[in-house]
């Protein structure tokens, strides 16, 4: 491998194709560059830092010693690290609780968040452009400045997409499906046998779609290369009692397809770009932009191999704004190293849900302690 | 066979549709970032267009590659070639 020496070549590199002693000094590197910057250029991600005593003039931590932002920080304070009228966009993460994080995207962020996303998608949806079968609205209906994160997830998959049909109209009666448009369409792929994708967020995807197929105990046979991707999590299913598993059992039971072209898309807002995609029954795997540590609920301390606890994701991929070591309120658990079943080398790791308040003692703590004040 | 000149010229004359920008505006090294309306949106907008146009297939590493109207234009004339 020829020397990587700025973090814009290294996220052209292959997302899955380095095994673990090699992308580990090549990803610290990259850490320590990003880390660089953020820490010269975000005068509260400075001062965080400090308090941390993690500064740039000492050689660069291990990856578990880096100072982590809560997920939550995005919600409350303004973090930039280049000039405001840099900003070409506001991502706005989808709102459960009320409070939404705001992150700051310039044109190179957005660079690299496509590089990356569509790096690690291709590497399960191949490089060819299909036909998409979105169970969502049109994103290109709206041109706002500011994003949701939504939106921009399925503007980000549209890159694998030659031409797509949306199923999903907003209306003042909420989300309506059009079932008839949904099965027309079904059933022209059906019988042309061409290689589709079925996409849209999990709850909407299942409840829409696949629910209404099976209760009207309709099924289509449809091409065995057919993909369904979807994304934004189990919990609103887990309230319904849906499992993964009949989740999977049912879309092959309605669609036709094989459990394995089955991808779940986890992500999120702060540090958009970079997806983790397993699938069927499979676990996660983490891609060469990116590495995982899960930290103790109480203690926050890095746990080991199998234990579960809050996700923390490091990237150096951000540039707009300092979330490049972010702990999440999300919780899981790292499976084991090395290759998947289909030769992709990465940290393998699962999502058990989402911290309950009485478990994640940290974020608000964290913050409180460290950022000093509130902007 | 669709000769250089009209190639640059079309390519031109769908950047500038698109973007709603002069076409003297436009350069070679002009890409996504560089224009407001130049966003993830406009992007496969313009794919789509230069698709038609041209009735040529981009696959996703040809759509990622676009970092200059350069690169479109060396891009669709190996496709045609």
């Amino acid at each position: 491998m020829k020397s990587i020496n700025s973090i814009d070549n290294f996220l052209r590199l292959p997302p899955f194709e380095i095994d673990e002693n090699r992308k580990s000094n090549l990803f610290s590197a990259m850490m320590w560059k990003a880390y660089t910057f953020h820490y010269n250029n975000c005068p509260e991600f400075q001062l965080y830092c400090q308090k941390q005593h993690i500064t740039p003039d000492k050689p660069a931590p291990a990856l578990p010693q880096y100072p982590y932002l809560p997920v939550n920080i995005f919600k409350k304070h303004k973090l930039i690290s280049v000039p405001e009228n840099k900003i070409k966009n506001l991502l706005s993460s989808s709102a459960t609780s009320g409070n939404v994080s705001t992150i700051y995207i310039d044109a190179l962020t957005a660079k690299r968040q496509m590089l990356a996303s569509s790096s690690i998608t291709a590497a399960y949806l191949g490089n060819h452009r299909r036909p998409f079968l979105i169970l969502d609205e049109d994103p290109l209906l709206s041109r706002s400045k500011n994003i949701s994160a939504r939106s921009a997830a399925t503007r980000g998959i549209l890159m694998f997409s030659d031409s797509e049909d949306y199923f999903i109209k907003n209306t003042t009666r909420g989300l309506v499906l059009d079932k008839n448009k949904l099965l027309r369409q079904l059933e022209v792929y059906e019988n042309s046998r061409e290689e589709i994708c079925i996409f849209g967020f999990t709850y909407i995807l299942y409840n829409y779609a696949i629910k209404f197929l099976k209760e009207k105990n309709i099924t289509f046979n449809l091409s065995d290369k057919t993909k369904v991707v979807h994304i934004g999590g189990w919990k609103k299913l887990e309230r319904e009692q849906i499992s993964r598993k009949s989740f999977l059992n049912e879309i092959e039971m309605t669609l036709g397809i094989p459990k394995n072209n089955v991808l779940d898309f986890y992500g999120f807002t702060e540090q958009m770009g970079l997806v983790y995609i397993n699938s069927g029954d499979s676990p996660k795997t983490v891609p060469l932009y990116a590495e995982i540590i899960i930290r103790d609920f109480q203690t926050l301390e890095s746990v080991e191999e199998g234990k579960a606890g809050l996700i923390q994701i490091l990237t150096p991929l951000p540039y707009s704004y300092p979330g490049i070591s972010v702990l999440t309120d999300d919780v899981g658990r790292i499976i084991r190293e090395g290759k998947d079943r289909e030769g992709r080398w990465g940290t393998k790791f699962e999502i058990i849900g989402r911290a309950k308040k009485s478990e994640a003692r940290g974020c608000g703590d964290i913050m409180s302690e460290s950022m000093g004040k509130e902007s | 066979m669709i000769s250089e000149d009209k190639l640059h010229k079309d390519i031109y004359d769908i950047i500038s549709g698109q973007f709603l920008i002069p076409k003297e505006n436009i350069t070679a090294v002009l890409g996504p970032g560089d224009l407001d309306n130049w966003d993830s949106i406009g992007h496969l907008q313009l794919v789509r267009k230069l698709e038609q146009h041209f009735n040529v297939s981009f696959t996703v590493p040809d759509v990622m590659s676009f970092d200059t109207v350069k690169d479109i234009y060396d891009t669709i004339k190996k496709l045609l070639a």
